[in-house]
Parts: structure tokens; C-alpha cells; sequence
């Protein structure tokens, strides 16, 4: 924590009456006058105190890595610190806070930005599942698990939907994570220039994004990424965003899904499909062409599944699972036979795999480490490549053959690592958009200035997580406390610029019928994280430190 | 001890120091915590997949067989293959540190070349105007944080005046076919002026001070008066004999300096923007890419250890006093 | 214009109070016989430095500095991370200057996440003395006794301190600090420490040089065939003769010290928990100051950098024209 963090316990009067978050409202205005110092609390307090409840560390990132988000953890630490917790915040270099959570589990509160794939079942196996690889708060619901289990393996959508909504439920009540803020990606873009932002569930850098933009008066649009792209071999790719954003527009899929969460089978290769039972699928595809002029076969596609089955590729290693084998039916027909029953097939299959030439990769002993040539970026996408000055720029040039197509001849990539170099050139028209979603201070201003600046705002399934430790913040109430006190609105109004939502539920509204509203709601309140506690039989000592129940 | 001992007898400690080094760095990248998949990997990736991504990066092997790869690897100069872009380590360096020499060598040509230039005038002119001036540029340019300077030329130049490129080291969407393209090496040129200016001008203040140091040492000395008896023109003593003789510590300080500014360009590196070797250095190690991070900074090791190793002998040759026990 | 010479290089410049300690006294307390001769050379020299209007502002704007660090809990008007807020109840971001307009009365305004800057200011002087000074002093020491008994012994001792240096110099600084940061953790005192540990090389290695020249002096040879002992040969005659080298050293550390604490910070490595004027840099950049053209919170740390940084130049600079009398006029 910060050094004088005693003077820091002012209260912070969001702007939550501003906005109209009547939820929080009149308990925020209540804790203006709290002296959160008061030792006895709000509740009565017990005679006896028992153990102190333990120092709680907070990783945090540092400033250059995302300064908002790391003044927003500073400023959580505040918060708790008026309920009696005794905060740690700890800054780590990012590999080293990501390896302490995730591998080590070596903390106790965390929050930095995340999101969950198209396919939201399988993301809420792996992190919430006592199993899961991504669990990392120790989690553990026999219950739950069983429910995760089964809805993997549910075909049937509305049976799978009720699930899904039973365990969103679950969560929000034992809160091992709990959303700060559902980010809706304000992307800035020369508005002269391009029209038609459609919002869909991964964002503004997505396949059904990038084909529905609209350009005029130029051929080439053009944007800007922090950091070098590294490689261009899908199979040795990692899940890097600016990576997904190039293979997006390189590699086609079987199935898209449109900006309501629907499958459209217009938007894929596939043209239709059929689940004769429960572990096989047909995709029937259309005929087109590789950038390299080559037709794309049945061949190609089973060689598609299969060969990320084969080399088990990491990227998909949680999809190769479910993949038995793929055989080619007929010129266009495949059937992919599961190895255990799969739900959601098409998300989580048809929409992530890539179908990549046969005759290129058949012949890569190990895709895996191979270096990035000019054949291995040949796939059968609305863009091909063009050009790559390593560190500095990526180009990708009009497939004029594709079926959906994009609406610009060349779109570049420039690799530019400071923050206010990016904000000039989108005002001097050099770049035509921001795929980086940068939240500062500056987009709000450019905004709200007048000139061809806009932005593209919707919400996606990205959020920032405030996640708990469950082994330290054992006891539920703890943890409900703890969210109770996390300034929600306060995040979004003042450090997001209002580019979010405040969040509640891990399944945000951007997975349409897959969320629900009906999940606990806990208020913004350090009066009511300090009543709850006194209720379940927690007190605080003379330096207003909370202690366990005797 | 012969010269020839000498020179044998260096080269082997040579390559103690650098199988030192190479050692070193592995113990120093192996203790980091965390792993290459740990920065680079989307939150959102499964545990199973970060699990194989490790196993694919050969980072599953008992630690000594590793040791044993990289040592290889090092003898070899092959440094194998980058986690991050699959790319042969070599190739990565052969992309990248041409880059950074560019805008290192531009900036030291002129920072050396004034440098020097003005120290000797001002260690010749001692209590001149001239030589409080310039000493005192030279302090203002080594004092203000060249990342600093950067910036603010960046604002005023860039963004508000706008006569100078805000980032890169080339304009954006054109292709071209060949290194060899004069509109292409025309375009580098106009975006390699504010950086190297800025680097420069931040250089130049440590071969002034020290060569007008060095300048008032040697011309202490005897001989220069004895230059002086026989008649020599002022002119033919300031830059033949003293400064020729002065130009000895510069000689090893610059050698390494040259060095440890490929390292240091980090930080103008960042801020214009230049793709160089100082930006992948420091990436590479907050990626955790171990093949890049161990190859370069072995490289780095290497050459500055053997500038120090030229420099040593030349320093043998260049100061008669100096004997080889 | 050109100097004068006053001294054959064939003496040592602390030859009279090598001859001095003929009094009684002084010949059964040698310590006090020494610390005579230091409280004079030092007077001399503060007597000498004093004349030099530049060192003096020096002196002044350190010794400020200084004031500035030890009473800045006393001077701030608020903590160094001390969340601000408005007559709304929001956070105070952004505010500018009273002079300049601002609301809230703060000296310098506040950053974006609410903190005021003055005291921001006042405070990171703290961390700068801190890592220039400690490492000046280290790096400074360090690197003159490793380079004078490497230069002076000569032979294996040589080999083995330079292949050292050697090793040492193959870490190039910047990116070895960040590494070293990262694997201990972004405090203060690992960076001093790393700092150090990367920084005495280069003195070692010209102090070595110097030291090898000087060896063959006469003066040396002298003492040596009169009988005197290694240390006595490297702390009486050789180490006055480098001492303007240190000090000249011993300032740029406080420059490279200063400047490297700045650049980690810059990447963002800084302690997170004492605000310096790297770190402050470092938040003015993450949120674009200049962009909004918030230059009071761009430029003052830079400022203060450079007058930390160029004060300790002048003063090593003037120390280096009493101890090294070849270069007085």
C-alpha cells in the first residue's frame, strides 16, 4: 500500500448519482460521513475478537502496462482498507504476476482485463471447474462441477442455456470472481473515412466487424498496435490478440457468428450442417479458393481438423480433446466424428478452427516451430497477405474471390509503442482507426472534439475481473464483503472514461440469451461490506483492523 | 612476457569470460519467475495449452539438459529459436541490430566527432570563454534524461509543429521491393534525424569533458614544451601531439561506450518508435523468450568484451609505458 | 593559453605532506598526524572550491535539494499518494495549477489519479539523493580500489580483476537492470544495488589505466626502491594522483545513477511504492501529459533531474582542479 494510507482513507462520492446507478446510490452517499476508522464498526460490536483476518496482497501491474488500471487497483486497496482488510498491493512486472496467480497461486486478490472466447461454456469449465487449468482461485463446488461437466456435453441449446444460467447463478453468489467493469472497446476511427461499425461479441477487430465496415474515399485503412506481431504461424500462435486480428482476416472458418450471437451461415465457409447424433457433425461448405488459387477441397478441411489433432497444437490443444477424426464425404461434405459428446460444436469447434491448404502444411513436419514464410500465411480469407516489414509494419491486401469480402483494398498494421503518438496520428489522419481500445483520458477529449474522430462502442465479452484467492478469503461472506466494497461506478466513471458498463455477472450481456440478469446484486457500499461482516460475527480493533469471528 | 604470450594468454581468458557470461545469463533468464507463455499468452488461453506451449519450447527438459543445448547453442553462435516469432535467434539479430547500429552509429559519428573536436579546442583554450561554454553545454546535454528531450522534440517538433515524423523509421502503407530503394533510404533518413539528434546531443557531452580532461593532462606534460622548443605551429601540436596522445582514454571508454549504447537505445528506442535491437532486448526478457533474451545479450557481451580486448592491446601499442608483465 | 607547468610529473602532488610529520607528536600518533593533514587538505579545498561561483551554486542548489528531502513530509501540503478529491466528491484529476487557473489551490495541480504534484516533487527528491549519492559513492569506491590495486599489481591480480570488469562490462545497463529488477523485484534498493553492481566497471577499468601509466613514474619507482610498503604506494602515491578521475567518476555515477533510476522507471520498473521524479515521468507519460499539455507535470521532474545531475558535475569537476594541480592555472 501506499505509504501514507492512513491519510488516504477519504471517501470517495462516486459519481454514481451522475449516472443514475440507483442500486448504489444512496449507500454511497451514506459512507461520505462514515468514519471508516471507527473501530466499533456499524454493526454491534462482539467483546471478543478473534484472529486477525491475514494480510490480503493485491497484484498489481505497473503503471506503463495499463495506468488506469493500476491507479483502479490502488484505489480498491483504499476501499478495502475502510472495511478493516489490511491490503498489500504489490506491483510484479506482468510475466511475474501472471505466473504468481495463475501457475503459483501465490496471492490473494488480482484484477487485470480478460474475456471469454465466443463460446463461453468452455471458458467457465476451465476457470470455475475444481479441474479447470485456468482455476486459479482454488475454487472448488462439487455441485458446480457437475453442472460445468454437463453442460459441455449438452446438445440440446435450451437445456444447456438453463444450465449455463444456473451456474452464472452459483458464481455470483460465491464470488470467486467478480467482474469490475464490462468494457465496451471505444475504438476510435476517422469517421470521413469509415462507416459501420456493427458491434459483435469479440469486438471491433473481428471477422464480422471488418467485413461489414463500410470505406469511402480511400483504399487503404490503416491502424496501430503497441508491440511487434513476432510471427505469422497460426499453429504456433499463443491467443495474442493482434495475432487473432491478422488470422481473422487470413484464415477462414466454417462458422461465424453475426452481432446478435448467431450462427450465420452466410459469414463461414460452411453452407450448412447437420448433428446426426450426438458425437458426429456434418459441415456442408461452399466452393472457393485459397490466395494462392488452389480450390478449397473436403480435403483440405478434414486435413484442416485432423492435422490440429495430430501435431496437437497448443492454441486448440482444449478443442483436440473433442475431435475424434474428420473424413471427407463427398467434394463438399466433411464429417467430423467427436470423441465425447460436445454442446456447443459449432462455437466451439466450426468457429475456432482454421482451415488452412493441405498442400502447404501436409508437408511441415512441425508446425509448430515453423518460422513464418510467405506459403504458411496462404489461407482462404477475405485478405491476403502482402507485405511484412518485421517490427514495424503488416500489410494486408484485398481477396477480391472471397464470398462476404471486405470493403477497402489494403488495410496496414504499424507497430508504434507510445501511447500519445498513436492519439496524434489518429488526428492527423495518418491512421484510420484504433483497433487497441485505448481508455484515456485523450479518447474521451477527441471525442468530444470536433473532427472526424468517433467511436465504435459496444459491449463485448471483455471485462475486468476482480478475482479472490478462495483459499485465503475462505469464508463466502468475506468475499461478498469484499465485492460489496470494489467502487464499481466509481472504476467506470472516473477511470474508464465511461466506457463500460459496471460489472455483475461473469457472463456478460454480450452473450445474449446465454446471460442472465437474475443473478445476486450486491451493492457499492463500505457500510454494507462493514454490516455484513459484523452480522456474520467479524469485529475490528482499535486500528479499525477487521478480526475473524471468535 | 612477448607480445605473442601475451595476445595467446588473453585469448584464453577470452573465452573463460565468455563461457562466464554465458553461464551467467542462463542461471540469471532460468531464475526469473514465470515462463515465456506467461507474457505473451492471452489470460483467456486454457492451462492445457499453456502446458503444451512449454513442452513445444523444449522448457519441459531437466535443467542441465538444457544447459547442454544452449551451451551449443552459444558455441555455435546459433543461439537457437525464438519463442515468440519462431525465428532463428541470428536471424532476429541480423534483423534487428542493423537498426539500432543505424541510428547508434549515426548519433556517435556526430557526438564523437563534435565531441572530441570541441574538447580538444576547449582543453587547448583552457579558461576561455569558449571553454566554459562548451563545457557547460556539455553538462546541460549529459544532465537532462534523453528519453525526456525525446519527448518534449517529439511535442514540439512533431506534434505541434509538425516538421518531424512522430514514430517509426519509415512511412506507413509502402511497400518496397528492395533495402536498396533511394526513396526508401531517403524516407529512413528523414525519420532517423530527430532520434539520432536527440541521441546525439546526449552523447556528445562524454567525449567532450573527457577529451578536454585528457587534453590538459597531456599537456602538462613535458613533451609538449619540448614541441614547443623546437618550434612546432600551435596548431600541429594541439591536434598531432597532444591530442593524439590525449585521445588514448577516449579510446577505451568510447570503444565501450558504443557498446553499452546498443543497450541503452532502449529508451529512445521506445519512445520514436525505432524497431531496434535495445526494444527486442528488453522485450525479450519481459517475454521471458529465452533463446532471444540469452542471444542477445550474448552478442552484446561478446562484442563489448572484445572491444575491450582490441582496446587493451592497442592501448599497448598506443602508450609505450605500458609493458606487457 | 597553454598551461603552465609548475611540477615535473616526476613528483607526487602530496610529495610536501608525505615530508610533513617531523613533529614529535605526531610521530607516536600517526592517526593523528593524518587526520591533521585531511582537515587541512580538506580546508584548502573547501577554501580553493569556494572561489568557483559555479561550484558554490552547486553546493546551494544540492544542499537545497537536500532541505528539500529531509523536510519534505513538514513542506508537502499532502502525502505523496494521497487520493485528492474535488467539492464533488470525485476524484481530483487533472487539476492545473492555482496560477494557471486551477481549482483546488494545488502548487504544481494534480495527476490523473487525483495526487498533488508539489508534494509529488518535494518527496521524489528523496528517491533521487537516495540512488545518486548511495551509488555515486559506491560505484565511485568500488571502482577506484579495484582499479588502483589492478593497475599497481599488475600480473594475475590484473588478469583476474580485469576478466571481472570484462564479465561485468558484457551486461549491457539498461536492459541488464530491467532484468535484474524483475527477478528481485521493483524496490529502491534493488535498483540502487543493481546499479552498482553494473556501474564500477567503468572507473575500475580508467582508474586501472591511469594507474598503469602512473606506476611507471618516477615518484612510484622512487618510493618503491626507498622501501615502501604496496598499500602505503597505492594509498599515498597512487590515489591522490587518481582522485580527480574518481570525483570526475564519482559525479558522472551520480548522472548515470540518477538518470538510470529514471529510465526503469520510465519502462516502467520504478518502485511503485516511492514516488522519485522517474517514477513521476514515468506516470506523466503513461497518461499522456503532454498531450494535454500538462507540462507542469512533464517538465519540473525532468528539471529537477538535470540540477541534481549537473550540480554534482560541477562540484566533481571543481574538486577536480585542486586535487589534480596539473590542471590549475
Amino acid at each position: 500500500m501506499p505509504r501514507d494510507s492512513k491519510q488516504n482513507r477519504r471517501s470517495f462520492l462516486g459519481k454514481t448519482a451522475a449516472v443514475g446507478s440507483t442500486l448504489a446510490m444512496g449507500s454511497m452517499a451514506g459512507c461520505a460521513d462514515d468514519d471508516p476508522d471507527d473501530g466499533n464498526g456499524n454493526g454491534a460490536a462482539p467483546d471478543e475478537l478473534g484472529e486477525q483476518v491475514q494480510e490480503l496482497t493485491y497484484l498489481n501491474n505497473p503503471q506503463d502496462y495499463s495506468p488506469q488500471r493500476h491507479d483502479a487497483i490502488n484505489f480498491i486497496g483504499e476501499r478495502l482498507e475502510e472495511v478493516g482488510f489490511d491490503v498489500n498491493v504489490e506491483v510484479q512486472e506482468w510475466g511475474t504476476l501472471f505466473s504468481r496467480v495463475v501457475d503459483e497461486q501465490d496471492y490473494d486478490l488480482a484484477t487485470w482485463w480478460t474475456f471469454f472466447f465466443a463460446e463461453v461454456g468452455d471458458g467457465l469449465l476451465e476457470h470455475f471447474h475444481s479441474n479447470g487449468g485456468s482455476n486459479y482461485y482454488n475454487y472448488e463446488n462439487p455441485e458446480l462441477d457437475e453442472k460445468l461437466d454437463e453442460q459441455m456435453a449438452t446438445p440440446d441449446p435450451d437445456d444447456r442455456r438453463e444450465l449455463i444460467h444456473e451456474i452464472q447463478q452459483t458464481l455470483m453468489d460465491d464470488v470467486p470472481k467478480m467482474p469490475l467493469a464490462h468494457m465496451e472497446a471505444p475504438n476510435l476511427y476517422n469517421a470521413n473515412v469509415i462507416q459501420n461499425w456493427e458491434p459483435h461479441i469479440r469486438g471491433f477487430n473481428s471477422y464480422f466487424n471488418m467485413t461489414s465496415l463500410e470505406v469511402e474515399g480511400t483504399d487503404t485503412i490503416s491502424a496501430a498496435w503497441p508491440e511487434a506481431m513476432g510471427h505469422l504461424n497460426i499453429y504456433a500462435w499463443s491467443g495474442e490478440s493482434k495475432l487473432r486480428y491478422q488470422f481473422n482476416m487470413l484464415f477462414d472458418r466454417l462458422i461465424h457468428i453475426d452481432g446478435d450471437y448467431e450462427i450465420d451461415l452466410d459469414l463461414g465457409l460452411a453452407t450448412d450442417y447437420e448433428l446426426p447424433d450426438e458425437e458426429t457433425v456434418i459441415y456442408e461448405f461452399r466452393d472457393h479458393t485459397f490466395h494462392d488459387g488452389e480450390e478449397v477441397t473436403a480435403e483440405d478441411v478434414a486435413f484442416s481438423f485432423n492435422y490440429v489433432v495430430e501435431n496437437e497444437i497448443p492454441v486448440f490443444i482444449d478443442q483436440t480433446r473433442y475431435i475424434d477424426e474428420a473424413e471427407v464425404i463427398d467434394d463438399n461434405t466433411v464429417q467430423i466424428n467427436l470423441s465425447q459428446p460436445l454442446g456447443p460444436v459449432h462455437l466451439f469447434l466450426g468457429h475456432e478452427i482454421p482451415i488452412v491448404p493441405k498442400h502447404i502444411w501436409e508437408d511441415i513436419d512441425d508446425p509448430v516451430q515453423q518460422e513464418t514464410t510467405d506459403d504458411i500465411v496462404i489461407g482462404s480469407g477475405p485478405m491476403e497477405f502482402d507485405y511484412w516489414d518485421e517490427g514495424s509494419e503488416l500489410g494486408l491486401t484485398r481477396n477480391d474471390d472471397h464470398f462476404v469480402g471486405v470493403d477497402f483494398e489494403n488495410r496496414y498494421w504499424r507497430i508504434i509503442p507510445e501511447t500519445s503518438t498513436v492519439f496524434q496520428l489518429l488526428e492527423d489522419e495518418e491512421l484510420t482507426y484504433e483497433p487497441f481500445g485505448r481508455v484515456a483520458r485523450r479518447t474521451q477529449e477527441l471525442l468530444e472534439e470536433d473532427n472526424h474522430l468517433d467511436a465504435a462502442q459496444q459491449l463485448s465479452s471483455d471485462f475486468w475481473h476482480f478475482s479472490m484467492n478462495t483459499d485465503t478469503l475462505d469464508d463466502v461472506q468475506l468475499r461478498k464483503a469484499a465485492v460489496e466494497a470494489l467502487p464499481r461506478s466509481g472504476i467506470v466513471e472516473q477511470f474508464i472514461f465511461g466506457f463500460a458498463q459496471r460489472g455483475f455477472n461473469v457472463v456478460s450481456p454480450a452473450f445474449g440469451d446465454l446471460h442472465t440478469d437474475d443473478v445476486t446484486e450486491y451493492e457499492e457500499s463500505v457500510d454494507a461490506a462493514r454490516d455484513r461482516l459484523a452480522d456474520a460475527g467479524y469485529g475490528w480493533d482499535d486500528d479499525g483492523l477487521l478480526h475473524h469471528p471468535e | 612476457m612477448g607480445r605473442a604470450q601475451f595476445v595467446v594468454r588473453r585469448t584464453l581468458q577470452l573465452i573463460v569470460t565468455l563461457w562466464a557470461v554465458a553461464t551467467a545469463l542462463f542461471l540469471l533468464f532460468r531464475s526469473m519467475p514465470g515462463d515465456p507463455t506467461t507474457y505473451i499468452v492471452d489470460p483467456s488461453l486454457s492451462g492445457e495449452a499453456r502446458e503444451r506451449l512449454i513442452e513445444s519450447y523444449g522448457l519441459n527438459e531437466p535443467l542441465h539438459v538444457q544447459y547442454m543445448i544452449y551451451i551449443q547453442d552459444v558455441a555455435t553462435l546459433s543461439f537457437g529459436q525464438s519463442f515468440h516469432s519462431n525465428r532463428a535467434v541470428r536471424d532476429i539479430i541480423a534483423l534487428y541490430l542493423p537498426r539500432t547500429l543505424l541510428l547508434m552509429l549515426t548519433a556517435f559519428f556526430f557526438a564523437y566527432l563534435i565531441g572530441i573536436t570541441v574538447g580538444i579546442i576547449a582543453g587547448w583554450r583552457r579558461n576561455s570563454d569558449f571553454e566554459r561554454r562548451s563545457v557547460f553545454i556539455a553538462l546541460i546535454a549529459r544532465s537532462f534524461p534523453d528519453f525526456w528531450v525525446g519527448l518534449i522534440v517529439l511535442w514540439i517538433f512533431g506534434a505541434w509543429l509538425d516538421v518531424i515524423p512522430m514514430s517509426g523509421m519509415r512511412s506507413g502503407g509502402i511497400q518496397y521491393d528492395s533495402y536498396w530503394n533511394v526513396e526508401l533510404w531517403l524516407d529512413t533518413i528523414w525519420h532517423l534525424i530527430a532520434p539520432a539528434a536527440v541521441l546525439g546531443f546526449y552523447l556528445m557531452g562524454y567525449p567532450l569533458l573527457l577529451m578536454r580532461n585528457s587534453m590538459l593532462e597531456v599537456l602538462s606534460q613535458d613533451f609538449i614544451e619540448v614541441c614547443r622548443a623546437r618550434g612546432l605551429k600551435e596548431r600541429s601540436i594541439m591536434f598531432k601531439h597532444a591530442a593524439r596522445n590525449a585521445l588514448l582514454p577516449i579510446v577505451t571508454a568510447g570503444a565501450v561506450a558504443l557498446g553499452y549504447a546498443v543497450g541503452g537505445s532502449v529508451l529512445i528506442e521506445t519512445v520514436f518508435g525505432w524497431p531496434g535491437m535495445g526494444r527486442e532486448m528488453v522485450n525479450a526478457v519481459l517475454r521471458r523468450d529465452y533463446p532471444v533474451a540469452q542471444g542477445t545479450f550474448f552478442i552484446f557481451a561478446m562484442t563489448v568484451i572484445l572491444l575491450n580486448f582490441i582496446a587493451d592491446l592497442a592501448y599497448g601499442f598506443l602508450d609505450p609505458r605500458v609493458t606487457y608483465d | 593559453m597553454c598551461a603552465q607547468i609548475s611540477q615535473s610529473d616526476g613528483e607526487s602532488i602530496f610529495a610536501d605532506l608525505d615530508d610533513e610529520g617531523s613533529e614529535r607528536e605526531e610521530e607516536i600518533s600517526p592517526r593523528k598526524r593524518q587526520l591533521r593533514l585531511y582537515r587541512r587538505a580538506l580546508g584548502e579545498q573547501w577554501r580553493v572550491l569556494s572561489q568557483d561561483n559555479l561550484v558554490v551554486a552547486s553546493v546551494i542548489t544540492l544542499l537545497f535539494f537536500i532541505t528539500m528531502a529531509i523536510t519534505a513530509p513538514f513542506v508537502a501540503p499532502y502525502g505523496q499518494t494521497e487520493r485528492l478529491t474535488a467539492d464533488d466528491g470525485t476524484i481530483a484529476q487533472w487539476e492545473q495549477p492555482f496560477w494557471y487557473g486551477g481549482e483546488g489551490g494545488y502548487v504544481l495541480g494534480t495527476t490523473a489519479e487525483g495526487y498533488d504534484l508539489f508534494s509529488q516533487l518535494l518527496y521524489g527528491s528523496r528517491a533521487a539523493l537516495l540512488v545518486g549519492l548511495l551509488a555515486a559513492v559506491f560505484v565511485a569506491g568500488i571502482g577506484t580500489m579495484v582499479g588502483l590495486v589492478s593497475g599497481y599489481y599488475g600480473g594475475r591480480v590484473d588478469d583476474a580483476l580485469m576478466r571481472l570488469v570484462d564479465f561485468m562490462y558484457g551486461l549491457p545497463l539498461l536492459p541488464t537492470v530491467i532484468l535484474l529488477v524483475a527477478l528481485a523485484g521493483p524496490s529502491l534498493v534493488n535498483l540502487i544495488l543493481a546499479i552498482i553492481v553494473l556501474q564500477w566497471r567503468t572507473t575500475a577499468r580508467v582508474i586501472r589505466s591511469q594507474a598503469l601509466s602512473l606506476r611507471e613514474r618516477p615518484f612510484v619507482k622512487a618510493a618503491k626502491v626507498a622501501g615502501a610498503s604496496d598499500r602505503h604506494i597505492i594509498l599515498k602515491h597512487l590515489a591522490p594522483n587518481v582522485l580527480p578521475l574518481t570525483f570526475l567518476y564519482g559525479a558522472f555515477s551520480i548522472a548515470w545513477a540518477i538518470l538510470t533510476e529514471a529510465g526503469v522507471a520510465f519502462l516502467g520498473l520504478g518502485d511503485p511504492n516511492h514516488v522519485s521524479w522517474g517514477t513521476m515521468l514515468q506516470s506523466a507519460r503513461s497518461y499522456n501529459a503532454l498531450t494535454h499539455e500538462a507540462w507542469w507535470w512533464f517538465l519540473p521532474p525532468g528539471i529537477c533531474i538535470a540540477l541534481v545531475v549537473i550540480s554534482g558535475f560541477l562540484i566533481g569537476r571543481g574538486y577536480e582542479e585542486i586535487t589534480n594541480p596539473e590542471l590549475q592555472e
